[in-house]
């Protein structure tokens, strides 16, 4: 019984270092994940004002594809999920809807100023 | 005199990623939980082939899609040379026909990137010799084959029996099921040795070796029904 109580604290303290740890991570690749969004939202532009070349496009896609797993390591499933929206439809080729594309962009800015706002604390976690 | 503190070997692990923040994210994620030492980081398929050979890691955690090769090709190269690195996928997102086929190549287990903070029990289990599937431990690999199976589209039932007898296509339905022999051999009345008598000649006629193999076989070659 006690042996169980102990090992329960024991997890219960590497749970919050895990999640400690991942918060930390996150402060310091903040910068990165918004120039993610920044090539995303170049990208959106280059479509509307023509074709953007293949490199543009596969730079798009990593970057949708990096945030949509990195944003859901760090607890932010709404972003993650929007992410991975941007992803299929930029992987859906050339019928690329480009209203959807700068909206989704759009939402995926809000989300990650909201990650700004709370001090880099993620909307949900699911640790 | 005092006696010497033997510490427990570390787990050596490499992290296959091309995001540089998801391979940070799992680093630490590892150094806190400790027991656990990274050996290197490869961002991309062929990277991790070689970091593989050249480390001989205890785990590879390994993304599915990468540059250059992409993971379950990577997983592919690893398992036909024969390494006995134990692989878990790590991944944003995973289809359950994915998670049969990397299991046929030799996968250990699968671990969402959002479930992040399941990894170290999962490394756990994965070097317990247990898999890890859907968020938990399993053992019995072949109920969870079946089960994911029963989520993946089949293809109609095969025309090519393999110059299978109906004993032998019923038997196998029981492999798939996760039965044991003697719970086979009870079903059918008849012996065990019988049971694995039919398992050698299913084995030699399908060009397997194993249970799971074979259930993973008829699977996807519509020898079972659901």
């Amino acid at each position: 019984m006690q042996a169980e109580r102990i090992q329960a604290t024991v997890a219960a303290q590497k749970s919050d270092e895990v999640r400690s740890a991942l918060e930390k991570v996150w402060l310091s690749s903040r910068p990165e994940a918004l120039g993610r969004l920044v090539t995303l939202r170049r990208f959106t532009d280059s479509l509307r004002s023509g074709t953007p070349d293949q490199d543009s496009w596969e730079r798009a896609l990593s970057a949708a594809h990096r945030l949509s797993g990195s944003l859901g390591m760090f607890g932010f499933s709404e972003a993650s999920v929007c992410a991975a929206e941007i992803e299929a439809l930029l992987a859906g080729g050339s019928t690329l809807d480009v209203a959807t594309l700068a909206r989704l962009v759009e939402r995926m800015r809000g989300l990650l100023e909201r990650t700004q706002a709370s001090s880099g604390k993620p909307e949900q976690r699911d640790l | 005199m005092k006696g010497k503190t033997v510490k427990p070997a570390l787990v050596t692990v490499l992290i296959a990623d091309d995001d540089p923040i998801v391979r940070q994210a799992v680093r630490s994620v590892l150094d806190v939980s400790g027991g656990f030492r990274v050996v290197g980081e490869a961002e991309d398929g062929e990277m991790a082939v070689e970091l593989v050979r050249e480390t001989g890691p205890d785990i590879l955690l390994l993304d599915l899609l990468m540059p250059n090769l992409p993971g379950l090709e990577a997983l592919r190269a690893i398992t036909t040379a024969g390494s006995e690195v134990r692989t878990v996928l790590l991944c944003s997102a995973i289809s359950a026909k994915q998670v049969l086929e990397a299991l046929q190549l030799g996968a250990r287990g699968v671990v969402l990137k959002k479930k992040v903070a399941e990894l170290v029990p999962a490394l756990d289990a994965v070097m317990r010799g247990q898999y890890w599937i859907e968020s938990q431990s399993v053992s019995n690999v072949v109920q969870i084959v079946q089960q994911l199976a029963a989520a993946t589209p089949q293809p109609s039932q095969s025309q090519n029996r393999f110059g299978l007898t109906a004993r032998e296509t019923e038997i196998i339905s029981f492999i798939t099921q996760g039965c044991m022999n003697r719970d086979i051999a009870a079903s059918l009345s008849i012996t065990e040795e019988t049971v694995k008598r039919h398992l050698t000649n299913i084995f030699n006629k399908v060009g397997m070796s194993n249970r799971l193999e074979l259930a993973l076989f008829a699977i996807e070659h519509g020898l079972v029904r659901k």
